[in-house]
């Protein structure tokens, strides 16, 4: 094969220009004479290297470890706030109060009216008036009251309140009064605002699932605003 | 049985370095040729754009060359464009500045003379464009018409103007010695 400024120099037909010949090899010589410096980048890409295949392997089991470790730091993150929220008494007084204004802006009026029928204790913000002990539920016709009643109803006997709900007194009706602001299950008669659930008579205001039994006497209130009708 | 991947990813790797070396001064003396600024940064350029593209490329040595050159030339092209838009500047003449040092290309090519590249450089631009490729580049007459988006015809009509260019310029610079 031909040199190629030769081949170039025959396509014009100035093959036999020995000057223009030796003018193009020193074009090609001083243009060609300087090596040019990689950049790192470059000097990267031209360096060998192996294909690591375990290495895929162990980022994809890293990228697991990550997630597990995130999800374990929060659930722990979100039991340490909530356990904060539960153990501090100003969170609970916050909760109950919220739980209150929440309660009070769903009463009936009837309830709201109530305290002038207020018998025994005077009823005060935040606590939960201990029903009068009434006894084992005695069935009624009129008084059944199973499944959920989310009005202010009558109920006695067992049953569940939920609801803010304070300073219970233990043991006048058999049923479990506590303080505190959560849910409260148990025997007991009473008036109350919030959830009750369970077999219970009294009167309510709130959400009532159960069984009850007939009218009869309800004492307690929850959230200190109703007085306990009976 | 599948060939080794490492073996393939340092076969690739070994072709794209040898490419450089043989590639990367011819280049960067095209570039220069055409007056680019910082043309080590373009080479640069050009190669790391080749790197990208170098898995695909058909056409084996040749293949490679004429994609390499493809790409300079269109970073040529940017660059003149990028010039034009520029507002006009003052040069400054670093011939007349006392304080001036030869770097280390010039030395180089006063090494080797350095009279011939400037005789390219009053070439005009498409008459240059093909002599410096078809000479510094080592196209052929199909390559460098490919690289140029040119007919092979018309490549070669400015190959023969350029090169009786250059013949009078160099029988001019004769006559001035």
């Amino acid at each position: 094969m031909s040199d190629p400024l030769d081949e170039l120099l025959a396509e014009s037909e100035l093959h036999d220009d020995l000057a223009l010949r030796a003018l193009l090899g020193d074009i090609q010589r001083e243009a060609t004479a300087v090596r040019p410096m990689p950049s790192a980048e470059l000097i990267s890409l031209m360096t060998p290297r192996r294909v690591r295949r375990p290495e895929t392997t162990r980022r994809a089991s890293g990228a697991r470890r990550a997630a597990i470790i995130t999800g374990i730091t929060l659930v722990g993150v979100l039991g340490l706030g909530a356990g904060a929220a539960a153990a501090s008494p100003e969170a609970r007084s916050m909760i109950g109060a919220g739980v209150a204004v929440i309660a009070h802006l769903f009463e009936p009026a009837a309830a709201v009216n109530a305290p002038a029928a207020t018998e025994g204790s005077t009823p005060s913000p935040g606590t939960v008036q201990s029903p009068e002990p009434s006894g084992p539920a005695t069935p009624s016709p009129s008084g059944d009251a199973s499944g959920a009643d989310h009005s202010a109803g009558k109920g006695e006997g067992a049953g569940s309140q939920n609801g803010a709900s304070n300073s219970g007194s233990p043991g006048q009706s058999g049923a479990t009064h506590g303080t505190g602001t959560g849910n409260q299950s148990g025997t007991g008669t009473g008036t109350s605002t919030g959830n009750q659930n369970g077999t219970g008579t009294g009167t309510g205001t709130g959400n009532q699932s159960g069984h009850g039994t007939g009218p009869g006497p309800g004492a307690g209130q929850g959230t200190g605003d109703p007085a306990p009708t009976r | 049985m599948l060939p080794d991947s490492s073996a393939q990813v340092g076969a690739s790797t070994e072709r794209f370095s040898a490419a450089y070396r043989e590639l990367s001064p011819r280049v960067l003396g095209y570039l220069r040729s055409h007056g680019v600024d910082d043309p080590e940064a373009v080479t640069d350029d050009v190669f790391l754009a080749l790197h990208r593209r170098f898995g695909s490329i058909d056409g084996g040595d040749n293949g490679v060359r004429t994609l390499t050159f493809s790409i300079a030339h269109a970073r040529l092209v940017d660059s003149h464009r990028a010039r034009a838009r520029r507002p006009m500047h003052v040069p400054f003449d670093a011939e007349d500045d006392p304080r001036r040092s030869a770097s280390a290309e010039d030395d180089a090519i006063d090494a080797v003379g350095g009279g011939a590249t400037a005789l390219l450089t009053r070439l005009g631009d498409d008459q240059r464009q093909v002599v410096s490729l078809r000479v510094i580049a080592g196209l052929s007459l199909e390559e460098t018409a490919q690289v140029m988006d040119r007919s092979v015809g018309s490549i070669k009509q400015l190959q023969r103007r350029g090169l009786e260019s250059l013949r009078s310029l160099l029988a001019q610079e004769a006559i001035d010695v």
